[in-house]
């Protein structure tokens, strides 16, 4: 496992994607502390209800673009592999398929959290440094809010290692996971739009749970009730164990 | 009796309908350069996924250093392959490209590198990406990486394809050190016949997904090369004669009236006469002899019958 890790750290400082990403995250970082207002994507969230918190929180309501940002990473260190067949280099001469997964999977998933992590802790450092008289949150409270949403990104994580496996194919794993909130967010306006429909349980009740809509309260601390959190908590762990499950099986069975 | 790296015991691997391989059964043993001959789509390639572990077996099974396949992973570290092109990250050097699997392999000595490069002559592009790569410089990173760390067994698919001829002789050389000096064994594919025979000392014939034959070199010798048939009414007469009158002993009996005599100079006429002159008949005297070549389309014609 350490063998892989220091590996795949060795190949991913010597991508053009590793300091694109970082020049990213860098650049959406700069920009929020610059203009001091904070930009996100959001499918269901009232950007007009943010205002009332602090520009620390707020960031951390707008969490939702991990989901983009996190497609990077989990790209160069699988798809990557994938592209040429390279895998079949590893899995000839220094490990199992079934192993190859667990190892791809915990780096993704470790590397994805530690993303998250730095990003979320170092905005909130810079908005020290940078707008030391603006008012923020206390240090614990913020870092209480990072980490309910962390059971999501894991989440989204697993999502996204399941993804890379079945799919293998770079064009297809961009195209699909860019393009999935944004079909979702059209179907679901289309929905919201036909009178009758509007009010009914169920697409109500997809769109308090839509991603960025929980990553949203998750952040700002929003409980809309009937035990919203516990509910997001169980569905973030099914969807990771059965993402896990599905991209391990699947991956153990596949020709190489 | 030397020990046997590789035995696969009835191998067959099934996509849907097509068979790609049919209870194969072959034995590489230990310091054997071992050749699968075959064409295109004949299931070498397959042979060597399953045995590297790239793809399961339908059913039979395989050991691979005594260990069946199940509980082969471990000494995977063991084996170095190259399977069909030699595939590598496009952007990164030579250099990088192995130090990567260094890392992932735990390799602390990272100086192999440079000797494996320099092993197969490539350490003068060694900072060149990848992805400038002529494909015999990718065929020779590719065996660099199967040697990487010194493996007991080396799988490699077609491993010739791409190469100028000098770099084929080179290859040869490099193969049979690898096997001669550091005790490698190594399992070959190749459809190019002349090269395989140069390099390997025991064959596999397969075609179909069927393995036809698995013969040694000097099998394969006395099967191809050159000799002169003698249908003879007493064939024992005929050894003994040919050893005491003429001091021949490379002749290999077939059946009770076949003696094949494997002597370029053997004067048939002189034998001929000894042989009537001793009271045994001649039905028939003729030569006979095919290559390579021929060797291979007739073991493929007899089994498709």
């Amino acid at each position: 496992m350490i063998n892989m890790i220091r590996a795949e750290k060795y190949r991913l400082t010597k991508t053009k994607g590793f300091y694109i990403f970082w020049g990213l995250i860098l650049l959406i970082i700069g920009l929020d502390l610059a203009t001091n207002s904070i930009g996100t994507i959001g499918l269901g969230i009232g950007i007009d209800e943010m205002v009332t918190y602090s520009k620390d929180i707020m960031f951390v309501m707008g969490n939702f673009n991990f989901y983009f940002l996190l497609l990077m990473p989990i790209f160069s260190i699988i798809i990557g592999e994938f592209t040429d067949r390279i895998v079949k280099n590893t899995i000839s001469s220094a490990t199992s398929k079934g192993r190859y997964f667990i190892y791809k999977y915990v780096i993704c998933v470790g590397y994805g959290l530690l993303v998250f992590l730095v990003v979320n802790i170092g905005f909130y450092g810079l908005y020290i440094i940078i707008r030391p008289n603006n008012p923020r949150a206390d240090f614990g409270l913020f870092l209480t809010r990072v980490m309910s949403q962390v059971p999501v990104i894991l989440m989204l994580l697993s999502v996204f290692v399941m993804a890379a496996f079945l799919m293998r194919k770079g064009a297809a794993y961009n195209s699909v996971m860019i393009l999935l909130p944004f079909l979702f967010e059209v179907i679901l306006g289309i929905c919201m739009n036909i009178p009758g429909l509007k009010n009914i349980d169920v697409l109500l009740k997809i769109v308090k749970y839509e991603l960025s809509t929980v990553m949203y309260n998750l952040g700002g601390g929003i409980d809309p009730g009937a035990g919203y959190f516990r509910n997001v908590m169980i569905g973030c762990f099914a969807i990771t164990v059965i993402s896990f499950v599905i991209g391990y099986r699947s991956f153990k069975k596949r020709e190489l | 009796m030397r020990d046997a790296v590789i035995q696969t015991h009835n191998l067959t691997k099934k996509y849907g309908s097509f068979t790609a391989l049919e209870n194969a059964n072959m034995t590489v043993y230990q310091g054997d350069i071992y050749g699968l001959i075959g064409r295109n789509g004949a299931g070498k390639t397959t042979a060597m996924k399953i045995l590297t572990g790239l793809t399961d077996q339908t059913s039979g099974d395989y050991e691979i250093f005594g260990k069946k396949s199940k509980e082969a992973a471990p000494i995977r570290n063991r084996v170095g392959c190259l399977i069909e092109n030699p595939a590598f990250f496009e952007n990164m050097t030579a250099y990088q490209n192995l130090r990567y699997y260094c890392y992932q392999k735990g390799i602390a000595d990272i100086r192999k590198i440079d000797e494996v490069l320099s092993f197969v002559g490539l350490e003068e592009a060694k900072g060149k990406k990848f992805k400038t790569f002529s494909l015999g410089m990718k065929q020779r990173l590719g065996i660099a990486f199967a040697i990487l760390d010194n493996p007991d067994l080396v799988v490699l698919d077609e491993p010739i394809n791409g190469l100028d001829p000098i770099g084929i002789a080179e290859l040869r050389d490099t193969f049979h050190m690898l096997s001669r000096e550091r005790g490698m064994t190594l399992m070959i594919s190749s459809h190019i016949l002349s090269e395989l025979y140069a390099l390997a000392n025991r064959f596999l014939i397969i075609d179909n997904g069927r393995v036809l034959k698995e013969l040694s070199k000097e099998e394969l010798d006395n099967e191809c090369s050159r000799a002169t048939v003698l249908h003879v009414s007493d064939v024992k007469g005929t050894a003994v004669l040919l050893e005491q009158n003429y001091g021949i002993r490379n002749f290999k009996v077939i059946d009770n009236t076949e003696i094949r005599v494997y002597d370029e100079h053997l004067e048939r006429a002189r034998i001929n006469r000894s042989l009537v002159q001793n009271n045994i008949d001649v039905s028939a005297i003729y030569e006979t002899g095919i290559t390579l070549e021929e060797y291979f389309k007739k073991v493929i014609e007899e089994e498709g019958r």
